[in-house]
């Protein structure tokens, strides 16, 4: 099987091919080409390699191609094996109603899907094999794309509240622990945004799709900055039972910031969350038992607290 | 002394950086003293110049600290894939790559001394036919060109197959891109067709894990053959390399913790080992002629029954503890769970339970039981109850006791019984 890591992937090749591809081009635009599909000092690195190569020739300030044709590189043996595999993750129908897999007969899958094994995976994930899941999922999806109005029938998650609206459907968030899929969206009355909401796609009874475009400019970004704490939370990290380890990978898709202290070999670090998150990050701190601690902020510190308050009374009754 | 270039030789130097930049971010450079300060210097300015604003740095007590701040929740594309954009090329490399694709588009079914004429015509030195040899050859099996051989002689022609081929939703390689294994391939694919990710994100996703990939897909590949492999394990703990000559069978992922694992057999006809694909280094010098970062042996013939029994033991698995022979420990946590108001935490036991069995005792009462080979790998669960554990037991009562100890340790960090 082919290596995945090769030049011929490289961000180096896709400029050069972007840049015969829209030949002749002028030195600024050769750097804007660069500044976007390459890194940081790719400039500096790559432009002098430019004036090297035998297919580009210099004239009048100008870059010119020499090649005869544009280039368009096939697809390889890898990629192919991975469009195999992920057409046959269970998801993969969500995309496209009753897909031809004859396109991908005879491909060997990189890899079948029972190689690997997700141990700790929440057991009430979506069903994303279930007819009207991906019929909502589609109709969702099309009206992310499409900036459509959609009506939507939606069970609440508290106490099964059934609920009617009008949404324009922003964005998507899938969660491999949860196994779920949810979106961000705006809610629309009489014609306006009122308010931006997050739904599960798991608890949609129906969708509707309109035929109206909206006109307006919803923009989800700005509202999942409010989602955001507004301190973070500190903890303190004792060199036990290998606990700075498990709680730096753990904490990963955190974003964080720690100092690790020499003298004491403790690590305090800030945890920056959504607020949603709050409840799911306590109870994740709180498996760590003694092995951290809580600095604050205050309000959270008490939550904390109260739970181990709330445990230690148990034990005397 | 070697001039810096952006571009890298070897993945597993910028793989090791990476990951203790972000994963915990607190180290500087002298923390660094397994390599030279030049390497360090290279190694930072390589990963700054990959990831941009992703990198930061800051002044503590110990000296300048780099790290990589990101809320995987907030990103559309994992910003690790472009580390595996950065392999460096010879000269050669791109002229024949850029010349050979160009001729082939024009011409169909050339012999390799076509190629070669038609490429020196081109360039003002010229190329051996067995370094162009050697290109095609590498490209035949990357499968963009396709070698047919008549009468002795081979023909090369492009292999005129591209992703549009497929019909594939561009969605399906954006959201596949950053939630299947491999997923730095659908990255590739996006590159090319310039599609790019606006309509989903991520929770919950660990997107270091895919520095591990090259070794994963290196151990999938032995999987598939179900042939033996020499990995290079390293300990964090212990600080040290171990070879170990196993039989990898599957690949065990940890979607909470962030853990990737293989599953091979390890000493013993029934015994598994857990080996985190993290702590495998890749490309050691003794695997390189075969270019894996694991050594591939022969193939063994006890994988489909070793298969088998491995199932059987995930029945009594709560996570890595992977045992045959003996008794399962029983387990049962009983919780105070207000019926009226906190519906979640039973719902919380039935879909983390993992095979438990939930029942409710009386009312606000409920008990979880499970059969496990090892209750240890219980107790970080067990403790995200706290504040509502009524009563624990079981045939492992040095985990009980653990828990209670714990308690009675975190009571006292945060002010005893006091308040």
């Amino acid at each position: 099987m082919n290596s995945l890591f090769s030049e011929i992937f490289g961000c180096y090749y896709k400029v050069i091919t972007e840049i015969v591809n829209n030949s002749p081009l002028s030195m600024e635009e050769i750097r804007e080409i660069i500044n976007e599909n390459g890194f940081a000092e790719s400039c500096f690195h790559l432009l002098p390699k430019l004036e090297t190569l035998p297919f580009i020739e210099k004239r009048d300030d100008k870059y010119y191609s020499l090649l005869e044709n544009k280039i368009k590189m096939p697809i390889t043996n890898i990629e192919k094996s991975w469009l195999k595999s992920i057409s046959q993750d269970s998801r993969f129908d969500l995309f496209v109603d009753d897909y031809d897999r004859s396109k991908l007969e005879g491909i060997e899958p990189l890899y079948e899907q029972d190689l690997f094994r997700y141990y700790d995976k929440y057991s009430d994930g979506d069903d994303f094999d279930n007819y009207y899941y991906q019929k909502y999922f589609r109709k969702i999806n099309n009206a992310i794309e499409n900036k459509i109005v959609v009506k939507i029938v939606y069970q609440s998650p508290k106490r099964g509240k059934i609920t009617i609206g009008h949404y324009i459907p922003l964005k998507f968030e899938f969660s491999p622990k949860d196994d779920k899929f949810r979106f961000f969206t705006a809610r629309i009355i009489k014609g306006k945004i009122m308010d931006y909401v997050c739904l599960n796609m798991g608890r949609i009874l129906d969708v509707r799709s309109s035929n109206e475009i909206f006109k307006g400019k919803p923009n989800i970004e700005p509202h999942i900055e409010k989602f955001d704490c507004e301190e973070p939370i500190i903890v303190e990290i004792y060199n036990d039972r290998n606990a700075i380890e498990r709680f730096m990978v753990e904490f990963s898709t955190y974003r964080k910031n720690s100092e690790f202290d020499d003298n004491t070999q403790t690590c305090t670090t800030k945890i920056y969350y959504r607020k949603a998150d709050e409840i799911e990050v306590l109870i994740k701190l709180l498996s760590f038992g003694p092995t951290l601690k809580v600095l604050g902020p205050e309000r959270f510190l008490k939550l904390f607290k109260y739970r181990i308050k709330k445990q230690y009374e148990m034990f005397g009754k | 002394m070697s001039e810096y270039s952006e571009l890298i030789k070897n993945f597993s130097r910028i793989r090791d950086y990476m990951r203790e930049f972000f994963v915990f971010g607190f180290k500087t450079r002298n923390d660094f003293n397994q390599k030279s300060k030049r390497t360090y210097d290279n190694e930072r300015r390589r990963i700054e110049n990959y990831l941009g604003d992703l990198t930061k740095w800051e002044y503590g007590d110990g000296g300048k600290k780099v790290f990589i701040s990101v809320d995987s929740s907030k990103i559309s594309v994992n910003p690790f894939y472009k580390a595996y954009k950065s392999k460096s090329f010879t000269d050669n490399d791109v002229i024949l790559h850029f010349l050979i694709l160009d001729i082939l588009t024009s011409n169909e079914f050339l012999t390799l001394d076509e190629i070669t004429d038609l490429i020196n015509d081109r360039v003002e030195f010229l190329f051996e036919p067995q370094t162009v040899r050697n290109k095609l050859k590498e490209y035949t099996e990357y499968g963009i060109i396709n070698a047919t051989k008549e009468k002795k002689a081979h023909y090369y022609s492009l292999n005129k197959c591209y992703f549009e081929d497929f019909d594939i939703s561009k969605d399906a390689i954006n959201f596949f891109s950053e939630v299947a294994p491999f997923g730095v391939i659908g990255s590739y694919i996006n590159d090319r067709i310039d599609n790019k990710n606006k309509k989903f994100q991520y929770k919950h996703n660990f997107i270091v894990n895919t520095l591990e990939d090259n070794v994963m897909l290196d151990i999938i590949n032995a999987i598939k053959e179900q042939k033996r492999v020499v990995i290079e394990n390293y300990s964090r703990r212990d600080d040290v390399a171990n070879n170990f000559n196993i039989l990898p069978l599957i690949i065990y992922i940890s979607v909470q913790t962030g853990r990737r694992y293989v599953i091979a057999q390890g000493k013993g006809k029934y015994r598994f080992s857990v080996y985190r694909l993290d702590y495998i280094k890749e490309n050691k010098i003794e695997f390189l002629n075969s270019n894996k970062s694991v050594k591939i042996l022969e193939k063994d013939g006890n994988f489909t029954q070793l298969k088998q029994t491995l199932e059987s033991c995930f029945e009594t698995s709560f996570s890595t503890a992977l045992v045959r022979e003996g008794k399962p420990e029983h387990f049962e946590m009983t919780l105070l769970v207000n019926e009226q108001t906190e519906d979640y935490i039973i719902k919380r036991l039935e879909r983390e339970g993992r095979g438990g069995k939930v029942e409710k005792l009386r009312r606000n009462i409920y008990k979880y039981t499970n059969d496990v080979f090892d209750t240890n790998e219980l107790t970080t669960w067990i403790k995200t109850f706290i504040g509502r554990v009524v009563e624990l037991s079981g045939d492992n009562k040095k985990v009980i006791d653990l828990f209670y100890d714990d308690v009675r340790k975190m009571a006292q960090m945060y002010g005893g019984n006091d308040e």
